[in-house]
């Protein structure tokens, strides 16, 4: 990434040796978004380089610490829209210490100097703190449209008070989804309310901050172009006024029905028309019916936070034909899904959640299988996103949707561990059916048991999965020659993570050597050496070696509220990095290098 | 002095396992008991119970008092011996310490108790049970507790506490 920066009135004026006037070409490139198109381009030469460095748009560094900040700058110093991921996904599941890393300040120092034309920023997975977002506000606040603080933690709403105010003039979209934040007081909200009038996106779902709901509605009187709003919960019957007041709401998600059973409290509620995407807390069998009115026109609906049985995702899906991403949990059974199978025909995206493992706790009927999937693979061939916990498999049901889902992007299937009896394993067939079939699978993610896929079917794996970017496998092959066979495949294979499988060190080592594209792995749950030194055969330059020793860990019991100390198992994670080693590794991981 | 090791059998159970396990269920009851009485501890080692199977004759470790006598080495202290894969280790604790030890030890096997009786996780997905995303878990913990609090009483109590969590939201 050397060479000197391109005066802007040289590149207008040069004509390169094939005939295009640069000008032509920043035109052209103009449209091409897609980042791994971006990437060919970058690298056809170095004016071609150049170009595309000046007019990107969007940059993801999908590991924080793979680069500095000053590196980014340096080649993209235009960017208007940035996202940096922090701590590995399995943050997400709380498998990763809090104080792993993912530190946002010194992107921010960088933001707050040099990217002078940032308009948005996307930071996932980070620890975020009030000083930081001051400094950011301060360099950056007229400007930015976008903020998003996705799962991030470290910051207050003393943050958001500080946006509130100076991010007032432009600011039309603030998404702090599911992060963690310290909650001193309401008034960012009401500050937000009065100061901002194009706010169109406000998310604070899933975190715990609690808010009036009169700023609520004096955030929907002052800003007309609200069209998604998604909050904490909140009771619902709180919010009447504020539904009527948002006639330009299309998406609202969160709230909370607090009381349930034979009530009228939630009568006043009516949802304004515009609404097409919907996702209520604690909605139960009696406060389903609010929502009828909206299910023919609904597009995207969420029940995974619902208390409804199956047979009200029964009766409540089969009203709901427009529906085009549908997120649930199992409960919703086989039974559930052949009613989205005959009525969905539009469906995108389905996600189906692990429900309750405690028996009488979850509906008895509230399991998905071989025949529920098979239903849906015939009926909705829209489909594009799948991800579902399966209580049971069969190698038809996957090649049924290797035969119908020829749009599938990604794939996630997880077999769950309750039932001692699978009807069909191993599913090596299948998995080849479905590879072969979806030819469009750029994300794969396959969670099974021993036994569940043999040497042979993870050989599969890696023969069939030519576009896939992104696996995440678990309890699958049988030994260390299942993985060799695999790592011969993959070809564009960037990201994996593997978890509770037999392989060796050794193994893994080899086998991060061989995947041509692999530029990301984390592992949890493998057959370690005495010194951990086999690991060391995949040591080479701008590769950080990173091992998260096993920590003592509460575990919650379903069946009873005893809580054990468990031993964590230990975690590899490994990452292609042009800045070499961390500085700022805590305690709980520990860098590998050759000495 | 050597001495043989000694097999803690407190309730004069006869061993079917090996003879360095203890009974796993026997363990709640040894915790309660010593919790109870601390003392038991000392006077069932001064007692050197032998147990049928001779172990094989294992170094002692960390002897704070020599050949583990029952007098304690200091006031409120006791010694605490502790057999473990094949070693042997003798410290004098306080009564409080003992208890937050054994009760740290009970805790570890509890996991065990799990593999066993729920054998089914633990064989079926290897060693790692499947995670649990924190977003479910969270809203799964929330629905048990409005699930198991059933009645009239209990469900105003339950609205109240929400409400309760969520500050000023309902003043009109």
């Amino acid at each position: 990434m050397g060479g000197e920066v391109l005066d802007e009135r040289r590149l207008r004026r040069s004509v390169s040796s094939d005939g295009i006037p640069d000008v032509a070409l920043e035109c052209v490139l103009g449209y091409v978004d897609d980042p791994r198109d971006r990437d060919a381009v970058s690298l056809v030469c170095r004016r071609w380089y150049w170009v595309d460095a000046l007019t990107r748009k969007h940059v993801t560094v999908a590991i924080c610490y793979s680069a500095t900040p000053g590196m980014l700058c340096r080649r993209f110093n235009r960017l208007e829209s940035l996202k940096l991921k922090g701590k590995p996904r399995a943050a997400m599941f709380n498998l990763i210490p809090e104080d792993w890393g993912g530190y946002a300040a010194p992107w921010i120092a960088e933001i707050a100097v040099a990217f002078q034309c940032l308009k948005s920023l996307h930071l996932r997975r980070m620890i975020v703190r009030d000083a930081d977002i001051e400094v950011l506000v301060k360099a950056r606040g007229h400007m930015l449209q976008s903020i998003k603080l996705d799962k991030c933690s470290g910051f207050s709403t003393d943050a958001l008070k500080l946006i509130a105010r100076s991010c007032s003039r432009c600011l039309r979209t603030l998404f702090l989804e599911e992060s963690s934040i310290t909650d001193n007081d309401s008034e960012w909200l009401h500050e937000l309310a009065v100061n901002n009038t194009v706010l169109a996106t406000l998310n604070f779902y899933m975190t715990e901050l609690s808010i009036l709901p009169k700023d609520l509605e004096l955030l929907a009187r002052n800003c007309r172009s609200l069209s998604s709003l998604k909050i904490s919960e909140c009771d619902l019957s709180d919010l009447v006024d504020f539904f009527q007041t948002a006639t330009a709401l299309e998406d609202f998600g969160g709230g909370s029905f607090n009381d349930q059973g034979e009530t009228n409290r939630y009568d006043r509620v009516i949802f304004p028309s515009r609404l097409r995407c919907l996702g209520l807390n604690y909605m139960g069998t009696n406060e389903m019916p609010t929502i009828f009115r909206l299910c023919a026109a609904l597009k995207k609906l969420d029940l995974q936070y619902t208390f409804l049985s199956t047979e009200d995702h029964c009766q409540l899906i089969q009203r709901c034909p427009n529906l085009e991403i549908l997120e649930v949990r199992n409960v919703i059974g086989d039974r559930g899904l052949e009613v989205v199978a005959e009525t969905c025909k539009k469906l995108q995206r389905l996600r189906i959640e692990r429900g309750d493992d405690e028996p009488g706790l979850q509906d008895e009927q509230g399991r998905v299988s071989q025949v529920g999937l098979s239903a849906l693979a015939l009926g909705c061939p829209e489909l594009e996103y799948i991800a579902v916990y399966v209580s049971d498999i069969t190698n038809s049901a996957l090649e049924s949707i290797g035969t119908y889902s020829k749009n599938l992007c990604d794939f996630r299937l997880v077999l769950l561990d309750r039932e001692e009896r699978v009807t069909d394993l191993p599913l090596d067939n299948g998995v080849r059916a479905l590879l072969r079939g979806c030819t469009k699978l750029q994300r794969f993610a396959l969670y099974l048991r021993p036994g569940g896929l043999s040497d042979v079917g993870l050989s599969y794996l890696g023969d069939y999965s030519n576009n896939i970017r992104y696996m995440l496998l678990g309890n699958v092959g049988e030994s260390d020659l299942g993985l060799m066979h695999f790592a011969r495949g993959c070809k564009n294979l960037q990201k994996l993570e593997l978890r509770s499988c037999c392989f060796s060190e050794h193994a893994l080592a080899l086998a991060a050597l061989k995947l041509p594209s692999l530029r990301y792995l984390w592992v949890q749950g493998y057959k370690a050496s005495r010194t951990g030194y086999d690991l060391m055969a995949m040591a080479r330059p701008y590769w950080n070696i990173e091992f998260i020793p096993p920590r003592p860990e509460i575990y919650d019991h379903a069946t009873d509220d005893r809580r054990a100390c468990v031993d964590s198992q230990a975690q590899i994670l490994s990452y292609y990095s042009l800045a070499g080693k961390r500085t700022d590794y805590p305690e709980s991981v520990i860098p590998l290098y050759p000495s | 002095m050597a001495r043989a090791t000694m097999e803690l059998d407190f309730f004069g159970i006869e061993k079917e396992n090996s003879a360095a396990k203890l009974q796993r269920s026997s363990i709640r009851e040894i915790q309660s008991a010593i919790s109870r009485n601390p003392k038991l501890l000392r006077s069932v080692m001064a007692s050197g119970f032998l147990s049928g199977l001779p172990a094989p004759s294992i170094p002692i470790l960390n002897s704070a008092s020599s050949s583990g006598s029952a007098i304690p080495s200091s006031p409120g202290t006791a010694p605490l011996t502790i057999f473990f894969n094949g070693t042997v280790s003798v410290f004098n604790v306080s009564h409080d310490k003992a208890e937050s030890i054994i009760r740290k030890a009970g805790e570890v096997s509890v996991k065990d108790r799990f593999g066993l009786e729920n054998g089914l996780p633990s064989r079926l997905t290897g060693d790692l049970p499947i995670a649990r995303k924190m977003s479910l878990q969270r809203f799964l913990a929330r629905r048990k507790q409005r699930l198991s609090s059933v009645g009239p009483y209990e469900k105003e109590f339950e609205v109240a506490s929400v409400k309760k969590e969520n500050l000023d939201v309902t003043q009109p």
